[in-house]
C-alpha cells in the first residue's frame, strides 16, 4: 500500500510537470494565434486517400493538382454573341480590379498568345500540320501550293497569323490555326475564348479562366473570390439580364464546406456545453463542478489544437468539426472524478487514487481506439486522430494534476429521477440470472451476425468525403458538356525516362487515340505533342520541307516566282532553312512562353521518370480505354474516380482486420492488468454495441463506409471506459452508475450532433457512436452481473 | 448713341461663332454619320464586282485580282476571285464555305476554325457596310469631302492591331474603297464596283448562302449559322 501510494505520487509529479510543459506550449501558441490567426485549411483535396500502390499515378495526380487545382472557370452564355463577349469583359475587369484575386487582364493573354506565336515562326520548318505532312508524304505538293495561292488572293488572308514573306506556302499559318481549331471554340475576341454551345443549349459561353494561386485555400482569401465573383454576378444581373453565369473550381467547394463547417461545428460545440452545464448543474448543483469541468475541456481542446498545430501548418476545417465532438469525451473524466468525490469519501487525492486505475485504463483505451485511424491512408483522418488523441490526453492531464488542488466539493444528493435513470440498466440486468443474460447474449450476437452479413452493403464513394450543393454539382455538369464533355477524372499518363523519350511515346500512342475517336469510344482527345513535337517529328518535317517543296526540283521558288515574289524573297527563305536545321522547339522554350491550359498537359519530372498528361472528352467506355493502354508499356490509363474507390474499398477492408486487432490487443491489455481470463468480459460490451449499432445502421438501409468502420475503434474506446469504471468501482456505487450515465449522455449529445452533419464522413462516426454509446451504456453494467467482481481484481481492498 | 462699338459688336459676334461653331459642326457630323450608317444599312442584298490589289513586302510586283461578290446583311459575304484564277468563299458567322467550280459551283471545304470566324465578323460588315458592327473592334476617325465620307479605323484591341494593323473606308452612297494596312507594311486595296441593291437575293445568290430551295431564301430572316460544321 505504500508501494503504490509512493509510487502513484512519483506519477503524479511526473504527470503535472508534462502538463507545465503543455501549459506552456499552449500558452505560446495562443500568442501566436493572436498575432497571426488560427492557419484552418479548407482544401478539400487533402482529405483524398493517396494511392500508395501506385505512386507515379499519385505524383502524377500530385503534380496535376498543383498546376491545376488552383484554376477559377467562369463562363458566361447568352444567345447573342455580342452579348456574351461584352458581359464578360465587363466582369473580367470588375474581377482585374479586386487587387486581392491577381486576375489576368485579357491584353496579357492575347501578348502571351503572339508571344507563343512568334516562338513558332523561329521554328516553322520543323513544325506541320499532320494534314500536310500526310500531303508532302503523298507527294501532293500540288495541294499544298494551291491552298498557298488561294491565301494569297482570298480574303482569308485577312486570318493569316504569318505574312506571306515570312511563310511562302502558308505551312506555318496552317499549324498555328490547327492548335485553335477546337471543335467548341466559336472565336477568339482580343484573348478571350468563345465557346459554342447551341447545341447544348442555344447559348455561346464567354471563358474566363485564371490560376489563383495556392493562396486561394485560405478562408479569408476564399470570401474575397466569393465576393468579387458575387459582385461580378449581381451587376451582370442588372446590366445583361440575359447572360448566365456558370463557375466552377476548387475555391468554390471549399468555401461551401468550409461554410457548412463552421455551422455545424458551433452547433455541436454550443449543443455538446449546454448539455454538459444542464447535467453539471442537475448532477452536482454546485456551480464549481461545472467550471472545472469545462476547465478541463477548455484545456483537452486547447492541446489538441496547440499540438496539432505544431505538427501540421494548418488545421482541417473537418478536423475542427469532428474535434468539436471530443467535448463529449473529455468530459468524462471530471464526471467520475466530481461523482467520487461527491460521495465525501475520502480527500482530493485519495479521491483520485480510487478512480486512477479507472481513468487510467480508460483514457488508454480511448486512445486505442482515436489511435487506429492513424493507419488510414485518408491524410484528413491522421490529423483527426493525432487532434483527438492530444485532447483525450490533455483532458486527461488536467483532471489528473489539478482537480486535487481543487476547491473540495460536499456530499452531492443526485435527484431521484437520475438516480433511477443511472440505475436502471443495473437493475434490468440484475432481475436475470446470469446464465440467463449469457444464452441471452449468446443468440443476440448470432442473430445480429446474421442481420449484419445478410443485409449489409458497402460503399466505398469518394463521396462521403464531401458532397457539394446541388447548384455547384449542376453547373460542373452544364460546364463539362460544354467544354465538349472534357472527362476530369479520366485520363492518359504517359511516362518516359526523358523529355524526348516522352513525346516521342505520346506520337506513337495518338494513333490509337484516333482509332478509339473513329469507333466513338471518345469524342476527342488533346495531348502535348499538338503543340510540341519530338525533335525526331521535327526532323521529319523539316526532311519533307527541303526535300519535297524546298528542295532543289520543289515546287516552292516555281510558285514564289509564278505569284510575284521578288528573288531576295527566295533566298531570304532558303538562308532561314538551313540557318534553323537543327533549331528545334525544345521543351523548356516553349513552357517559358505557353498558356496555363497548354502547358497543364506536361507534369514535367515527377521523380524518376518525365510525364504527360492526355485528357480525354465525351468517354463513353472506360474498358476499352483501358484495354489501349494495356499493351503499351509508357502509357497508363487513370480512371481517378475508380481508383479512389478501390482505395477507399482496400481501406475499408484493412480498417475491419485492424479492428480484429484492436480488440486482440485490449484483451491482451486487460489480461495483463488483471490476470483473470474473466476480465475479457469487458470487451463484450463494446462489441455487442458495435454488433447492434452495425445492424441499425444495415437495417435503416444504409450502407457500411470505412467511416463506419472507423468509428467502432472509438466505440471500442468508449464502451471500455463505462465497463471499467463500474469494475473499478465498489457495489452499489451510484456516484459511478451516474458518472456512468452523464458520460454516455455527453457522449451522446456530441456524437448525436456530429450525425446531423451533412458531410456523410461526419454524419456516418455519428450515427455509429451515438448507437454505439447507447447500447454501451445500457450493457456496462453486465461486468459486474455476470460474474463476482472480487473473483477479478488484482489483489486490492477498495 | 450706342455704347458699344460696331466694331467690338462685330468682333465679339465673330468669337461666338468661332466659340459655338465647332459644336454645330459637331452635331452636324454626328448626323451625317449616324445618316451614312443607315443609309448602308438599310441596303439588305448588295452585289458588284471588286478589284484587289495587293502590295506585299517581298514581292516585285502588286498581286492582282478581280472578281465579284454578293453581301446579304444577317447572313454573310460571297467572294468570287474570278482573275487570275476561280476560287470562291462564303462568309458566315459559324465559319467559311470554299466552293469547288466544276459543273456549277459544289461546297468543297467547310472550315470552321475560330480565328477566321473572327476575321468574318470584321470582313463581313466591312464590306457590307455594317459599320455599327465594328464599334467594338474599331475606333472610326471620320471625314468628309466632296465625293462623299473616309473613316480611318484604328483597331480597339490588341489581337486585331497584330493581325490587321489599320483600315481606310471610303464611300458615298456605298462602300468604294478599302484599304488595309498590316503591322508588316503588306497593304491591300479593294475597290469596288458596279454595285446593285436589292431586298432578297436570287436564286444563284441564294446558293451561295446554301439556302437555295428553302422557304427561308422568300423572306428576310434573322442571321443564323446555317452550315453544319465539318465534324
Amino acid at each position: 500500500m505504500q508501494t503504490v501510494s509512493r509510487l502513484f505520487q512519483r506519477f503524479h509529479h511526473a504527470a503535472i510537470g508534462v502538463l507545465v510543459i503543455l501549459t506552456i506550449l499552449i500558452i505560446v501558441f495562443i500568442i501566436s494565434t493572436i498575432k497571426q490567426g488560427l492557419a484552418v485549411d479548407t482544401d478539400l483535396r487533402g482529405l483524398l486517400p493517396r494511392d500508395t500502390q501506385h505512386e507515379l499515378v499519385q505524383s502524377a495526380s500530385d503534380r496535376l493538382l498543383k498546376k491545376v487545382g488552383d484554376r477559377i472557370v467562369l463562363l458566361l452564355g447568352s444567345t447573342e454573341l455580342d452579348d456574351a463577349i461584352k458581359a464578360a469583359k465587363i466582369v473580367e475587369r470588375a474581377l482585374a480590379g479586386n487587387e486581392s484575386l491577381h486576375w489576368p487582364v485579357a491584353e496579357n493573354r492575347s501578348a502571351q498568345q503572339f508571344r507563343v506565336i512568334d516562338l513558332y515562326k523561329q521554328h516553322q520548318y520543323h513544325l506541320l500540320t499532320e494534314e500536310n505532312r500526310d500531303q508532302l508524304l503523298a507527294g501532293e505538293e500540288g495541294s499544298i501550293v494551291k491552298h498557298a495561292s488561294r491565301l494569297l488572293y482570298g480574303l482569308e488572308s485577312w486570318s493569316r497569323m504569318t505574312t506571306p514573306a515570312e511563310d511562302p506556302l502558308g505551312l506555318l499559318n496552317e499549324y498555328i490555326l490547327s492548335l485553335t481549331a477546337d471543335d467548341n471554340i466559336h472565336s477568339l475576341n482580343n484573348g478571350l475564348v468563345v465557346l459554342d454551345a447551341r447545341s447544348e443549349d442555344g447559348r455561346y459561353y464567354a471563358l474566363l479562366t485564371a490560376n489563383l494561386g495556392t493562396g486561394m485555400m485560405d478562408m479569408a482569401a476564399q470570401e474575397a473570390v466569393m465576393v468579387a465573383v458575387q459582385n461580378a454576378s449581381e451587376q451582370l444581373r442588372r446590366d445583361f439580364p440575359n447572360v448566365s453565369m456558370l463557375k466552377s473550381g476548387a475555391v468554390f467547394h471549399a468555401a461551401q464546406a468550409a461554410e457548412r463547417a463552421k455551422k455545424e461545428a458551433s452547433v455541436i460545440a454550443i449543443g455538446s456545453v449546454l448539455g454538459i452545464v444542464v447535467l453539471f448543474v442537475i448532477a452536482f448543483g454546485s456551480p464549481y463542478p461545472l467550471l472545472l469541468g469545462l476547465g478541463s475541456v477548455v484545456f483537452g481542446c486547447l492541446t489538441a489544437v496547440t499540438i496539432s498545430s505544431y505538427l501540421y501548418p494548418k488545421i482541417h476545417i473537418l478536423t475542427l468539426v469532428f474535434g468539436a465532438s471530443l467535448i463529449g469525451v473529455t468530459i468524462d473524466y471530471s464526471l467520475h472524478y466530481f461523482a467520487r468525490l461527491g460521495r465525501g469519501a475520502g480527500s482530493r487525492l485519495m479521491t483520485l487514487r480510487a478512480i486512477f486505475p479507472g481513468i487510467l485504463l480508460g483514457g488508454i483505451t480511448t486512445v486505442i481506439g482515436y489511435s487506429f485511424l492513424i493507419q488510414a491512408a485518408l491524410p484528413g483522418l491522421v490529423q483527426i486522430s493525432i487532434f483527438s488523441v492530444a485532447g483525450v490526453i490533455g483532458a486527461w492531464l488536467f483532471v489528473v494534476c489539478i482537480y486535487p488542488y481543487a476547491i473540495r466539493v460536499g456530499r452531492v444528493k443526485y435527484p431521484a429521477y437520475l438516480l433511477n435513470f443511472a440505475l436502471f440498466p443495473a437493475n434490468f440486468w440484475r432481475a436475470f440470472v446470469p446464465k440467463t443474460i449469457v444464452i441471452t447474449i449468446i443468440a443476440i450476437v448470432i442473430l445480429l451476425a446474421v442481420v449484419n452479413s445478410y443485409f449489409v452493403k458497402a460503399s466505398d464513394s469518394v463521396r462521403l468525403l464531401h458532397v457539394p450543393s446541388p447548384e455547384l454539382i449542376l453547373q460542373e455538369q452544364k460546364i463539362q458538356q460544354i467544354f465538349k464533355n472534357y472527362a476530369p477524372n479520366q485520363f492518359y499518363l504517359v511516362t518516359a525516362a526523358s523529355e524526348q523519350a516522352l513525346l516521342e511515346a505520346e506520337e506513337l500512342f495518338l494513333p490509337e487515340l484516333d482509332e478509339l475517336v473513329e469507333a466513338q469510344v471518345i469524342e476527342s482527345y488533346d495531348a502535348i505533342t499538338n503543340y510540341l513535337p519530338s525533335i525526331k517529328r521535327q526532323r521529319l518535317n523539316y526532311q519533307l520541307l527541303t526535300s519535297s517543296l524546298y528542295g532543289e526540283t520543289g515546287v516552292a521558288m516555281k510558285f514564289m516566282a509564278g505569284a510575284g515574289f521578288n528573288d531576295e524573297a527566295f533566298s531570304v527563305v532558303q538562308k532561314m532553312l538551313l540557318a534553323s536545321q537543327y533549331e528545334y522547339l525544345l521543351p523548356a522554350e516553349w513552357l517559358r512562353l505557353a498558356s496555363d491550359e497548354q502547358s497543364a498537359f506536361w507534369l514535367g519530372d515527377i521523380g524518376n521518370v518525365y510525364a504527360s498528361l492526355i485528357t480525354l472528352y465525351g468517354v463513353k467506355d472506360t474498358d476499352a480505354l483501358k484495354h489501349a493502354a494495356s499493351d503499351v508499356s509508357d502509357v497508363i490509363f487513370v480512371n481517378k474516380i475508380d481508383e479512389l474507390t478501390n482505395i477507399m474499398g482496400m481501406q475499408r477492408e484493412s480498417a475491419s482486420l485492424l479492428l480484429v486487432a484492436a480488440y486482440i490487443a485490449v484483451m491482451l491489455l486487460l489480461l495483463f492488468y488483471y490476470r483473470k481470463p474473466h476480465a475479457l468480459i469487458l470487451v463484450l460490451v463494446p462489441a455487442i454495441s458495435t454488433l447492434i449499432a452495425l445492424a441499425i445502421v444495415t437495417m435503416s438501409g444504409s450502407a457500411v463506409t470505412i467511416f463506419h468502420v472507423f468509428a467502432m475503434f472509438l466505440i471500442l474506446g468508449l464502451g471500455m471506459d463505462y465497463g471499467i469504471f463500474i469494475y473499478e468501482s465498489a457495489a452499489n456505487d451510484e456516484a459511478c452508475l451516474v458518472a456512468v450515465m452523464l458520460s454516455a449522455f455527453t457522449s451522446c449529445l456530441s456524437f448525436g450532433l456530429l450525425a446531423l452533419s451533412s458531410t456523410p464522413m461526419l454524419h456516418a462516426f455519428g450515427m455509429m457512436i451515438l448507437f454505439g454509446s447507447l447500447f454501451n451504456l445500457f450493457l456496462a453494467p453486465l461486468v459486474r452481473v455476470v460474474p463476482a467482481r472480487r473473483e477479478l481484481v488484482r489483489g486490492r481492498d477498495v | 448713341m450706342s455704347l458699344v462699338s460696331p466694331r467690338f459688336f462685330y468682333v465679339a459676334l465673330v468669337c461666338l461663332l468661332a466659340l459655338f461653331m465647332p459644336i454645330v459642326w459637331a452635331q452636324s457630323d454626328a448626323e451625317k454619320i449616324q445618316e451614312i450608317k443607315s443609309q448602308l444599312k438599310a441596303h439588305v442584298v448588295l452585289s458588284g464586282e471588286f478589284k484587289q490589289t495587293r502590295r506585299l513586302q517581298g514581292f516585285s510586283r502588286a498581286i492582282e485580282s478581280t472578281g465579284i461578290f454578293t453581301y446579304w446583311q444577317g447572313r454573310g459575304l460571297y467572294w468570287e476571285t474570278q482573275r487570275p484564277f476561280f476560287q470562291a468563299s462564303t462568309f458566315i458567322q459559324d465559319g467559311v464555305i470554299d466552293w469547288r467550280q466544276s459543273d456549277g459551283l459544289s461546297p468543297a471545304l467547310i472550315d470552321d476554325n475560330p480565328v477566321l470566324r473572327k476575321m468574318s465578323a470584321i470582313i463581313v460588315p466591312l464590306v457590307g457596310g455594317d459599320l455599327e458592327k465594328l464599334d467594338s473592334t474599331f475606333n472610326a476617325k471620320w471625314a468628309f469631302d466632296e465625293a462623299g465620307w473616309s473613316i480611318v479605323l484604328d483597331p480597339a484591341s490588341f489581337m486585331v492591331e497584330k493581325a490587321i494593323g489599320g483600315i481606310k473606308v471610303s464611300g458615298g452612297e456605298f462602300i468604294r474603297d478599302l484599304a488595309i494596312t498590316t503591322p508588316d507594311n503588306d497593304d491591300t486595296e479593294i475597290a469596288f464596283l458596279n454595285i446593285k441593291v436589292a431586298d432578297i437575293p436570287d436564286h444563284q445568290q441564294c446558293e451561295y448562302f446554301q439556302v437555295a430551295g428553302s422557304e427561308l431564301c422568300n423572306v428576310i430572316p434573322k442571321a443564323v449559322g446555317l452550315v453544319p460544321t465539318n465534324k
